[in-house]
């Protein structure tokens, strides 16, 4: 699934023709000024994160004249909303509405088809409507083959009881239009919430635009940063380029997510950070579940897996080993059937490109756990190169558990740690 | 005149390339020995006693060179260190370049520990 930031939702919705109003995305409050200049104020300030609920966790603010806007902007860019740091701002003209409703387009896993949704209520929660008001939430599944037609928009308003004649008409207008922005950029979830029902006709007051993650590969004008999941939480950079490692090659896969970008939640659970790569997504889990109650917190998720050639492993471990703070690295693969003297030789390259002074010999505790098909040949492979026999490098085979490897590990952090504490210790791993 | 680098693309992007120079007297010929077990691209050219390549440029970058890197790293350890293989990470430098604090590679030994 890929996340819309509001400004780009309202790209998407313009393009298909829907009204949207005036604004401008800053990442200054200079540019906040000039834009408001061109506008008129007054003008929402609103910051551009992946949350909802902004408005009443401070992220929506009406600014009425230059000096309440420099306030405004310079309070929210930088800080941070719902536990997201503020970046960008999207500067817009405020538009006084008759009455706000609610408009989306759902795809519905149960029915295997999308939904079209409507609701008098707007600029609400509408996940509470449909739990607690059900009945005033309207629903249309939608054959995919047949699509939306105006009749079929104007029954579902039917119920809608507090919209004139005229009204009904322009939203039903407008569900048709939001379904051919649903299906023409692969949506699962668009929609306006709330759109305003003014005088001189409907706009978008706020949009909410999920696509489907497995159609970007089609979806290549939408201007979004590709990158794995990361939840409500826009790709750090770290993360897009991680996912340029599969971008162009499908020779196995090399999934990256950074579970704590900025270690705030390691910080404050006093965990200690480390880097992480596993074959299988499985054996990761298992991973964690050995590591974490030991007080190790792995940083990123990694999972190498579908037997990727030895260049993938080489820049996904250079990426692992950039993120800064990591006191250790752990990588174990499950009993694969992927080539692992090839994944060895791709950790291999990168550890003696990152550490050229010592051969390739980390300067962190780093236990490798390989098993699986050629494993006996990464394992040989490591001595070679003299990794294996580093001072802070542990290096385990087929017989090994994950429990083993994570008590492997906590020796080793231990020594680590200890050693640090000692003088005259500066001589290299 | 005899070629003195042997060079080709790589299909995720990059570039292997051979000084031919420095193959004279190699008696192990590391590189195509592991190459020819993952069936990957070079071979050795008996007359010139340099490795050779047995399939076009585009085939081999069409994903003919399975990228497994052995190449580079056997001839850095059996060989004569004759072999770079280089697979740039696009925005990488850009990434490093914005960080506040070091990554644990750029730091001396005995700093990354309180």
């Amino acid at each position: 699934m890929v996340k819309l930031l509001e400004y780009q939702g309202k790209e998407v919705l313009r393009g298909h023709g829907l009204p949207t109003p005036a604004g401008h995305v800053v990442r200054s409050v200079d540019q906040a000024i000039e834009a408001a200049r061109a506008i008129g104020y007054p003008v929402v300030v609103k910051a551009q994160i992946y949350a909802g609920k902004r408005g009443k966790s401070g992220g929506i603010r009406t600014a009425h004249d230059e000096a309440e806007l420099a306030t405004v902007a310079s309070g929210m860019l930088g800080s941070k909303i719902c536990g997201h740091r503020v970046e960008v701002l999207l500067i817009e003209e405020r538009v006084q509405a008759d009455k706000e409703i609610y408009v989306g387009i759902v795809a519905d896993p149960s029915l295997r088809m999308p939904v079209l949704l409507a609701c008098e209520e707007g600029g609400i929660d509408i996940e509470e409507v449909a739990a607690t008001r059900p009945e005033h939430l309207l629903k249309l599944p939608v054959d995919v083959l047949r699509g939306v037609y105006l009749h079929d928009a104007l029954n579902l308003l039917q119920e809608a009881h507090g919209l004139s004649s005229r009204q009904k008409l322009e939203v039903a207008r407008i569900l048709e239009r939001l379904y051919a922005a649903y299906r023409g950029h692969d949506c699962r979830l668009i929609e306006v919430n709330p759109l305003a029902l003014t005088p001189d006709g409907t706009v978008a007051l706020d949009t909410r635009v999920e696509l489907d993650g497995d159609a970007m590969g089609r979806q290549t004008n939408i201007g979004v940063d590709r990158a794995e999941e990361a939840g409500d939480r826009s790709a750090t950079l770290l993360e897009q380029i991680a996912s340029t490692i599969d971008h162009d090659d499908h020779r196995g896969t090399v999934h990256f997510v950074q579970i704590d970008p900025d270690l705030s939640y390691i910080r404050e659970h006093n965990l200690i950070p480390i880097g992480f790569d596993c074959v299988g997504a499985g054996v990761s889990l298992t991973m964690m579940d050995e590591l974490v109650p030991l007080g190790f917190y792995p940083v990123n998720f990694c999972d190498s897996s579908g037997n990727p050639v030895g260049s993938k492993l080489y820049r996904i471990t250079k990426v692992i080993f950039s993120q800064p703070g990591i006191e250790g690295y752990v990588f174990a693969s499950c009993v694969s059937s992927q080539q692992l003297d090839n994944t060895a030789r791709g950790i291999i390259k990168a550890l003696k490109e990152l550490y050229p002074e010592t051969g390739g010999q980390p300067n962190i505790p780093t236990v490798l756990c390989f098993r699986g098909a050629w494993d006996e040949d990464a394992l040989r492979l490591l001595h070679e190169h003299g990794i294996g026999e580093g001072r802070w490098v542990r290096v385990l085979g087929r017989h090994n558990t994950e429990r083993e490897v994570a008590l492997a590990f906590r020796a080793l952090h231990e020594e680590w740690k200890q050693q640090s504490k000692e003088p005259n210790d500066a001589t290299g791993a | 005149m005899t070629q003195q680098v042997l060079e080709f693309k790589v299909r995720s992007g990059g570039t292997i390339a051979i000084a031919l120079e420095r193959c004279a007297g190699c008696a192990t010929q590391a590189c195509w020995k592991v190459c020819e077990i993952q069936g990957g691209p070079l071979v050795w050219d008996a007359e010139r006693a340099v490795p050779a390549l047995r399939w076009s440029a585009a085939e081999i970058e069409r994903g003919g060179c399975v990228e497994c890197l052995g190449c580079e790293l056997d001839c850095t350890v059996f060989g004569h260190q004759a072999v770079k293989i280089e697979l740039p990470l696009a925005r990488l430098e850009e990434y490093l370049g914005g960080l506040v604090e070091p990554v644990v590679y750029e730091v001396k030994r005995g700093d990354t520990r309180q």
